[in-house]
């Protein structure tokens, strides 16, 4: 790899880990906080959840 | 799963959103420009040549993974003395982004040392203390998993947390202390010093932003548990 072929590698896999790691929080935190939404509506209303 | 709208979202939350996505802007905005700066602006080092602008990566991400593990040290101790959960939170989620930016210091400096030295890796004091402090904080990540009992294993993991952090004095340490092919600190002209101190202010915004996203999803996590024992309860 020449000189400046080794700088750009190394800055690609740096964007693209701290991309990815932004990506998978927030995914996660979008799932978590659609689940809590619908469980709180859940147990305001006092009932148990539909489904298996 | 359904992916929530932010329209659904209450108001104070959409505002926190809003500013944690502002405060994430502004810290790829301040990267974009350090990764500029260190491409066009610093100039090539007379030895190394180009490979030696990886230290603009290298030496920010080395600053922020010391400042995560300090972070971990800080809240573990306090989990210990004051057994509040959101210092246990705090600790979790810096000792996460801190395994991270290890893995790509690690990563970042074989690929220098690849262009500069010729090898990827030495048994080196400096790599080596590097290397240990990684596995440290994997096992740390690791062990928050090993049982159902998320009490003990936060107590274990705080134990763990705090002894890790001995070995950050010893890798700042060992090129001053033993011999190792790793280079001392050195002085530098203005440019790469100015380009040096954008890139540490753009990767401490970026661990800013990461750290509160990822005490935001812990809190989110906490509250999904207790709704779920609130259902089972009455499932009961």
């Amino acid at each position: 790899m020449s000189g400046i072929t080794v700088v750009y590698v190394v800055f690609a896999i740096v964007f693209a880990s701290i991309f990815g790691y932004i990506f998978l929080l927030s995914r996660r935190q979008r799932e978590i906080e659609s689940e809590i939404d619908d469980l709180r509506e859940i147990v305001d209303k006092g009932g148990r959840p539909s489904g298996p | 799963m359904s992916v929530a709208s932010p329209v659904a979202l209450p108001p104070v939350r959409r505002i926190r959103v809003r500013r944690l996505d502002m405060l994430g802007a502004a810290a790829l905005a301040l990267l974009a420009v350090a990764f500029c700066m260190a491409m066009f602006y610093a100039p090539t080092e007379l030895i190394q040549g180009e490979p030696q602008r990886i230290f603009y990566a290298h030496l920010p991400m080395v600053v922020v993974s010391y400042i995560s593990f300090a972070i971990v040290f800080v809240a573990s101790t306090l989990y210990l003395w004051k057994r509040d959960i959101k210092y246990d939170i705090v600790a979790r989620s810096a000792a996460e982004i801190g395994v991270l930016f290890t893995t790509l210091v690690i990563v970042s400096g074989g690929l220098w040392g690849q262009a500069t030295w010729g090898t990827f890796w030495q048994w080196e004091p400096r790599l080596t203390f590097t290397f240990i402090l990684w596995l440290i904080y994997v096992s740390y990540l690791m062990l928050r998993n090993a049982s159902d009992d998320q009490d003990r294993m936060a107590r274990y993991a705080a134990v763990l947390g705090i002894i890790g952090f001995a070995d950050v004095p010893l890798i700042f340490a060992s090129v001053y202390l033993w011999r190792g092919i790793h280079p001392e600190p050195a002085g530098m002209p203005q440019a790469m010093a100015v380009t040096l101190i954008v890139a540490i202010a753009a990767f401490v915004l970026l661990f800013a932003y990461l750290l509160i996203h990822r005490i935001r999803l812990d809190h989110a996590r906490e509250q999904l548990y207790e709704l779920r024992s609130i259902m089972e309860e009455r499932e009961a």
